[in-house]
C-alpha cells in the first residue's frame, strides 16, 4: 500500500512540475521575439518537410558556375524543332521523322512484339497525351501560344481593372503557392525573371508540319513577352512511380504529367487574372525550365540533365508561369545530388543509346554535345541526338534514366532513412551498390504486367 | 493492412525487448549477448517492416533484400545471444547434452548448399548432353529456326531486337525501310525468302554448318572445315532483281512520287539511286518502273556488296585466331561440356559429408534425413522455377544479354532456347518431386505417432464438444 501511495505522489508530483514547466516555456515563448528560420532544416509549404542536409542558397550563380559568354537557347536547335528542318530527321516532300510515323502507326514499329511496347502501351501513351495535344499542343516541343489551353492573347487582359493589392509580395507568395496546389500542382516555388533562361528565338514547327511551308520559309522570330515579367512561378508534377519503373510505359508517365501541366498553368493564369494580373502558362515552352526550377528551390539539376526534386526525386515534370505580379521569390536549395551523381553514375551507365556522361565532374566543356545542347553551365552534358534515337527506335518516349535514379523512390519511412545514409558523405559511397543489390531501378519486363494487374 | 502490420510488428517489437530484458535480467548473462540480442531484437522486425512497406510499393526485390539483409543479419546475432543464454545455462545445468549449435549450423549448411546445388548440375547435365549431340541440335534449329513456318518470326523478332537493342541506321531512309520490313506478313515473306533463299538450301546451310562445328570439337585439327559460298545468294538477288522491286512496291508503305520525278522518269531520265525507287509510282508507270529500278538495284548491290563468291571459313579465322587460340577455344568447350557433365559430382559430396557428420555428430538420422530431402525437393523447386516461366525466363535472358550480342543471334535465342528449357523440365521435375514425396514420407514416419496422437486428440475434442452439446440440448 505504501509503495502504491509513493507511486502515485510520484506521479501528482511529476503532472505539477510539467504544468509548471509547460507553462513556463508557453509564457517565455510568448515573450521573446520569434526564433529566427533555421536555414537548411524548414521547407516552404507544399514542398518537402524536413531534410538533414539542406542548404539554401541567394542566387543561382551560387550552384552552378555560369559562364560570362553563356547566351540563350535558340529554340530552333531543340531537338524537337529540328523535326522539322534537320535533314536526319525530317525529309522535304517524303516521309520522316520515323518517331512520329511509328507513334501514329503510319509505318509498321517493329517493336510493338515486345512487352511494355505493344498496342495497349501505344494507346494509353496517346490518351495521356490527351488534354495536352488538345490544350497546349507542341508545348512539349517547346513552342508557345499554341491550343485552347495556351493562348496568349487570353491570359494578357485581366478580368479586373484595378489588380488586387496583396500586403507584401511574402502574402502573394503565400496565397498563389496554397491555390497553385489547390488547383494540381504537386510542388510550388517562385523565381525571379531571369531572362537566361527565356528562348532567344522561336522557330515555329506548326508552319511546316500544319501549313505546309518549307523549313526556310517557316518563322523564326525573336521571343517578346506581351508584358514586363517580374516573377516566374514555377511547378512540379509528379509522375507515377508504377508506370515509369515498367519499361516502354514511360512516355504515359510523363504524357499524363504532361496533359496536368497544361490545365494547372492554365487554371493558375486564370487565377491570377481575375486577381487583376497578366500571365503566361507554359509548359516546355518560352525558357528552360530545369533551371527556372532549380532558382525557385524546388531541386537540383542531376547527371542526365533532369532536376531532382527533394520530395519526389527524379520523377517530376516541370511547367511554370510568368506573370507581372511581384512575388517573394525562394532561394534555390542542394541537398547533395551533385555531390551523389558524381559517385552513381547509374543513369548513364543504363542509358541504351550512350547519350548521358560518363565524366567524372561537371564540366563548363562538353565532350558529348550535339546542337541541341544548352551550353554555358556548369553541368554534365547530354548528347540529345542519341537520346532521341532511342525513342526513334520504339516509337515512343524512352524515361529508363528517371526509372533507374536512386532519388525515384517513394516518400515512405524506408526511403526517408535511405536518404539520410545517402546524403552524408561516407554514405554516398556505398548508396549505389545497395541501390543495386535492393534491386531498385530493375528494369524488369514482368512490372508492365504488373501494371496492367494492378487493382487500384 | 500496411499500417496494421506494422504496428503488430511494433507491438511484437515491445513485447520481444521486454520478454528479452525479463529474461536477460534472471539469467545474468554476459554484456555481449545483451548486445546481440538487443540488436537482433531490432533488426528482425525491422527487417520485416521494410519487407512489408517495399511490398506496398511494390518493390518485391527490395523486400526479400531487407528480410535476407536486416533480418538475416538480426538472425545470426540472436543465434549469437541465444549461444551466451545457452553457455550461461550449461554453467547451472551441466549435466544438459544437446547438440552444439555449430555442429547442427555445420550439418544444416552442407545439406542446404548440396540440396540447393543438386537440381542446378542435373540441369546442367542435361543440357550438356543435348547441346553435345548435333543430331539433336540439328534438330532444333532446322524446326524452330530455319524452316518455313519459323523463318518469318525468327526475321521479325530479329529485327525487333535490332530496334531496341542494335546500333540505329544513320539515314532516315534506312530507319523507315527498317520499320516498314518488320510489318510484312509472314506469307509474303516466305513467297521472297522461297526465290532468293529457299527452304532446301537453308537447311542444307545449317546441317552443314553445325556438323563442321561438332567435327571440329572432336577432331585434333585447330579449325573448323567449312566453305561457304555467299556468293551464290547474291547472285540470286541479282538474278530476281524484278522480282524484289515488284515484291517491295507491293508490300511496303511507300510515300507517292511527287510529280516533279514521275515528269523526268517519263522523259526517259531513270535515276541509277535505288532509293530514289523507294516510292509509290503513279498508276501510269507502274510496270515500266519494275526493269529501271532493278537495274538500280543491280548497280547498289555491285557497289555496294564486298561479299566474296566464296569464304573459306579456316582461312577466315586463322586472320582472327592463332593456332593456339583455336586449341584453346576447342579446349575451353570441351571443358565446359565435360564440367556440365560431372557437376553433380560437388552437390553429392556435399550431401554425403553432411549425412555422414550427421552420424559423426549423433544427430537424429530419421528426421534429418526427411528434412534434407525436403530441403532438396522445396529448393529444387524455387531453383528451378525459371524453368517453369519458359516466357519470363526466355525474355530476362534477352534482355540481360541484349546489348552484347548482335540481333539475330537474340532471335535464335528466343526460338531455340524456350524448347531446351522444356527438355530441362521435363529432365528435372521428376527427380525433385521423389525427393520431396521422400522427404514427406520419412517426416510422417518419423512423427507418424505423434501427428496421428495428436489429430486422434483433435478429434476426440471436437467429438466430445458436439456431443455434450446434444446432451445439453436434449
Amino acid at each position: 500500500m505504501a509503495a502504491t501511495n509513493k507511486i502515485q505522489q510520484s506521479r501528482r508530483d511529476f503532472l505539477k512540475k510539467s504544468a509548471v514547466a509547460g507553462i513556463g516555456t508557453s509564457i517565455v515563448a510568448t515573450a521573446l521575439p520569434p526564433a529566427e528560420k533555421k536555414e537548411g532544416i524548414k521547407a516552404p509549404p507544399g514542398q518537402k518537410g524536413f531534410s538533414l542536409f539542406r542548404k539554401e542558397h541567394d542566387t543561382i550563380d551560387e550552384v552552378y558556375e555560369i559562364a560570362n559568354d553563356y547566351e540563350r537557347m535558340d529554340h530552333k536547335n531543340i531537338i524537337f524543332s529540328r523535326w522539322a528542318w534537320d535533314p536526319k530527321y525530317y525529309k522535304p516532300g517524303g516521309r520522316g521523322i520515323a518517331f512520329i510515323l511509328k507513334d501514329s502507326g503510319e509505318v509498321p514499329n517493329p517493336t510493338l512484339t515486345e512487352p511494355g511496347y505493344s498496342i495497349l502501351e501505344h494507346a494509353l501513351h496517346r490518351a495521356s497525351w490527351g488534354s495536352h495535344d488538345l490544350g497546349a499542343p507542341f508545348s512539349n516541343a517547346g513552342l508557345h501560344n499554341q491550343g485552347s489551353m495556351n493562348r496568349w492573347e487570353d491570359f494578357i487582359h485581366p478580368h479586373k481593372k484595378e489588380p488586387h493589392k496583396f500586403k507584401s509580395p511574402g502574402e502573394a507568395s503565400k496565397i498563389i503557392k496554397r491555390a497553385s496546389r489547390f488547383l494540381g500542382a504537386d510542388e510550388v516555388g517562385i523565381a525571379p525573371y531571369d531572362e537566361r533562361w527565356t528562348f532567344s528565338k522561336v522557330y515555329d514547327v506548326t508552319d511546316v508540319f500544319l501549313k505546309g511551308k518549307s523549313p526556310e520559309e517557316a518563322s523564326h522570330e525573336m521571343l517578346e513577352f506581351p508584358f514586363e515579367v517580374k516573377s516566374v512561378i514555377a511547378f512540379t508534377h509528379e509522375m507515377d512511380y508504377d508506370a515509369i519503373n515498367a519499361g516502354g510505359l514511360g512516355d504515359s508517365a510523363a504524357g499524363l504529367e504532361y496533359s496536368h501541366m497544361a490545365e494547372v498553368t492554365h487554371k493558375v493564369a486564370v487565377f491570377l487574372n481575375h486577381l487583376g494580373y497578366k500571365a503566361i502558362p507554359a509548359g516546355n515552352d518560352v525558357g528552360l525550365s530545369i533551371p527556372i526550377a532549380a532558382q525557385a528551390g524546388l531541386g537540383e539539376q542531376s547527371r542526365m540533365g533532369t532536376l531532382i526534386s527533394e520530395k519526389f526525386g527524379s520523377r517530376v515534370r516541370i511547367s511554370k508561369v510568368y506573370t507581372d505580379l511581384e512575388l517573394e521569390p525562394d532561394k534555390p536549395r542542394t541537398f547533395g545530388v551533385t555531390e551523389f551523381c558524381i559517385k552513381c553514375k547509374k543513369c548513364a551507365e543504363h542509358c541504351p543509346s550512350d547519350a548521358i556522361s560518363l565524366e567524372d565532374l561537371p564540366t563548363l566543356e562538353p565532350t558529348i554535345a550535339s546542337i541541341s545542347t544548352n551550353r554555358g553551365v556548369k553541368r554534365w552534358y547530354h548528347d540529345n541526338e542519341k537520346c532521341f534515337s532511342q525513342w526513334e527506335k520504339t516509337g515512343t518516349g524512352c524515361g529508363v534514366c528517371l526509372a533507374v535514379c536512386p532519388y525515384n523512390k517513394l516518400d515512405t519511412w524506408v526511403h526517408v532513412l535511405s536518404e539520410m545514409v545517402v546524403s552524408a558523405p561516407v554514405g554516398r559511397d556505398i548508396a549505389r551498390q545497395l541501390d543495386d543489390a535492393f534491386g531498385y531501378g530493375d528494369l524488369d519486363p514482368k512490372k508492365v504486367e504488373r501494371f496492367w494487374d494492378m487493382n487500384d | 493492412m500496411e499500417q496494421l502490420l506494422l504496428i503488430l510488428i511494433s507491438i511484437t517489437f515491445c513485447f520481444s525487448l521486454y520478454g528479452f530484458v525479463k529474461v536477460a535480467k534472471s539469467k545474468k548473462v554476459s554484456s555481449r549477448t545483451w548486445v546481440f540480442g538487443i540488436l537482433a531484437i531490432l533488426l528482425i522486425p525491422f527487417g520485416l517492416a521494410w519487407c512489408i512497406t517495399s511490398f506496398a510499393e511494390r518493390e518485391p526485390n527490395a523486400g526479400y533484400m531487407g528480410i535476407a539483409f536486416f533480418s538475416g543479419l538480426g538472425f545470426i546475432l540472436g543465434i549469437l545471444s541465444y549461444q551466451g543464454f545457452h553457455t550461461a545455462k550449461q554453467e547451472t545445468k551441466a549435466d544438459l547434452k544437446a547438440p552444439s549449435p555449430v555442429k547442427v549450423l555445420v550439418v544444416a549448411t552442407l545439406l542446404v548448399v548440396g540440396a540447393g546445388l543438386l537440381p542446378l548440375a542435373l540441369a546442367l547435365n542435361r543440357l550438356a548432353s543435348i547441346t553435345s549431340d548435333p543430331d539433336q541440335m540439328i534438330s532444333l534449329f532446322s524446326t524452330h529456326v530455319v524452316s518455313d513456318r519459323s523463318l518469318p518470326f525468327t526475321i521479325k523478332k530479329a529485327l525487333a531486337y535490332e530496334t531496341l537493342y542494335g546500333i540505329y541506321p544513320g539515314t532516315l531512309e534506312a530507319r523507315l525501310m527498317q520499320s516498314m520490313f518488320s510489318g510484312v506478313k509472314e506469307k509474303e515473306m516466305i513467297r521472297l525468302l522461297a526465290q532468293v533463299f529457299p527452304g532446301r538450301e537453308r537447311q542444307d546451310l545449317l546441317h552443314e554448318s553445325l556438323q563442321a562445328g561438332y567435327s571440329w570439337l572432336e577432331s585434333s585439327e585447330p579449325y573448323p572445315k567449312l566453305t561457304l559460298t555467299p556468293g551464290q545468294y547474291l547472285q540470286k538477288v541479282d538474278q530476281k532483281a524484278e522480282f524484289i522491286v515488284e515484291w517491295i512496291y507491293q508490300n511496303f508503305d511507300l510515300p507517292p512520287m511527287d510529280s516533279l520525278a514521275a515528269a523526268q522518269f517519263s522523259t526517259g531520265n531513270a535515276s541509277n539511286e535505288f532509293g530514289d525507287y523507294m516510292v509509290t509510282p503513279p498508276d501510269s508507270l507502274k510496270t515500266a518502273i519494275i526493269a529501271p529500278a532493278a537495274n538500280a538495284l543491280r548497280l547498289q548491290l555491285s557497289k555496294a556488296a564486298q561479299i566474296p563468291s566464296t569464304l573459306d571459313v579456316p582461312e577466315e579465322l586463322q586472320s582472327q585466331w592463332t593456332v593456339e587460340k583455336a586449341h584453346s577455344v576447342k579446349k575451353t568447350i570441351r571443358l565446359a561440356f565435360g564440367l556440365a557433365k560431372w557437376s553433380w559430382l560437388l552437390p553429392a559430396f556435399l550431401i554425403i559429408l553432411g549425412i555422414f557428420l550427421m552420424i559423426r555428430f549423433k544427430l537424429p538420422l530419421l528426421p534429418w534425413t526427411a528434412l534434407s530431402l525436403l530441403i532438396l525437393g522445396v529448393l529444387g523447386f524455387m531453383i528451378t522455377h525459371p524453368l517453369r516461366d519458359v516466357d519470363g525466363t526466355v525474355h530476362d535472358l534477352v534482355t540481360s544479354i541484349g546489348e552484347n550480342a548482335p540481333a539475330p543471334a537474340l532471335a535464335v535465342v528466343f526460338q531455340v532456347v524456350p524448347q531446351l528449357l522444356i527438355s530441362l523440365s521435363k529432365f528435372i521435375t521428376p527427380f525433385i518431386s521423389v525427393f520431396t514425396l521422400a522427404g514427406v514420407f520419412l517426416l510422417l514416419y518419423a512423427y507418424g505417432e505423434k501427428v496421428i496422437d495428436s489429430i486422434y486428440f483433435l478429434v476426440n475434442r471436437v467429438r466430445h464438444a458436439i456431443f455434450r452439446d446434444q446432451k445439453h440440448a436434449s
